[in-house]
């Protein structure tokens, strides 16, 4: 699962997930992607089943790029625990996502299959999502 | 060098203007040209989509409402991040005699070798910049891929123009052929903790 190296500093606060992901929206790499269409936290776990709905149904042809990393750690107190005393311990790593960025793109498959894979990754995130072309793309 | 006729109307600059012609899909935007004052200008979502949804460049033939021609190219668009919908273009202006810098596609030709014994083609770069006249404008760039084995690329050094010169710089690969992708690169995932850094170490 993808986590950072090095962190600067171990607990981050929430943030806030208001407006649209300018930066990352459109297809830089490969001929399709999937683009979120809500704002959500996307964990490291989510971003691995997508990852391997993308290549089991794309075998073992074409490119996978994933255009997010989750770079937020998210904590939790453990169950039972009386408030106070401190913020709890870092459990599991998320990437910040506002409609409009690209979080996964596909290449050198054919539309059907491109299309196909995206819709089964979609269904790993919990986020709405839609699946977006190149505009230069050409079907064979 | 393939021509398109794009109809368009004059508009009031503004962002009120442009989010009211939006609403009825049309998009703003903007004619310019070096000597000349630039003309806002607008044209329906449907009139553009020849030149968004294409692998190939054009030259462009604005026709005005009040009958003024003009030859450009679609320098520029921006599009809506979540609809995908062209918000805004730049169109350029061109003159017969004087050498333009635009991008052009980039189209793989043939099957590399490496192709089939299972490697996988990549497209590295979309678009090659080039400078040329208007008239001598390429469609797109062929590239022959067809003696590409795996771990082999193409860079834009290797390719070359008939008429104007290739702006990108040499170094950068256009196309590559990479091995297939294996069982233990698909299950990469490293379980080991982060190394956490101090923030600030006290003095």
């Amino acid at each position: 699962m993808l986590l950072p190296k090095r962190v600067k500093y171990r607990k981050t606060q929430r943030g806030r997930m208001t407006g649209k992901a300018y930066r990352g929206s459109s297809i830089d790499f490969g001929t399709h992607g999937l683009k979120a269409m809500e704002p959500t936290w996307i964990t490291s776990r989510q971003i691995e089943s997508a990852r391997i709905a993308l290549s089991r149904r794309m075998r073992r042809d074409g490119k996978i790029w994933i255009r997010i990393f989750p770079d937020k750690p998210v904590t939790k107190k453990p169950a039972e625990t009386r408030q106070g005393s401190g913020k709890g311990s870092p459990e599991f790593w998320v990437a910040v996502v506002k409609p409009g960025r690209v979080m996964f793109e596909v290449g050198g498959v054919a539309n059907d299959i491109a299309l196909d894979a995206l819709r089964l990754a979609s269904f790993k995130l919990p986020c709405k999502t839609k699946i977006v072309t190149r505009p230069d793309y050409q079907a064979e | 060098m393939n021509e398109i006729l794009l109809q368009a109307q004059r508009r009031q600059p503004g962002r009120s203007a442009a989010r009211a012609m939006r609403r009825k899909s049309v998009v703003p935007g903007i004619f310019y040209f070096h000597g000349e004052e630039p003309i806002p200008v607008a044209a329906h979502e449907l009139a553009l989509r020849p030149l968004i949804r294409t692998s190939e460049s054009h030259l462009v033939r604005m026709r005005l409402d009040d009958g003024v021609e003009k030859t450009c190219i679609l320098k520029d668009i921006s599009f809506d991040p979540i609809t995908d919908r062209p918000v805004h273009f730049d169109l350029q202006g061109v003159s017969a005699d004087e050498a333009i810098a635009v991008e052009v596609p980039v189209n793989l030709v043939g099957q590399a070798i490496g192709q089939r014994d299972g490697g996988i083609v990549e497209a590295l770069l979309h678009k090659i910049e080039i400078e040329c006249l208007p008239q001598d404008l390429p469609d797109h760039i062929n590239v022959d891929i067809s003696n590409l084995g795996i771990g082999e690329s193409i860079h834009v050094s290797d390719l070359t123009l008939e008429k104007g010169q290739i702006l990108t710089h040499g170094d950068v690969a256009v196309v590559a052929i990479a091995a297939p992708r294996t069982e233990s690169d698909a299950a990469s995932g490293s379980t080991e903790p982060e190394v956490i850094a101090k923030g600030k170490e006290k003095a």
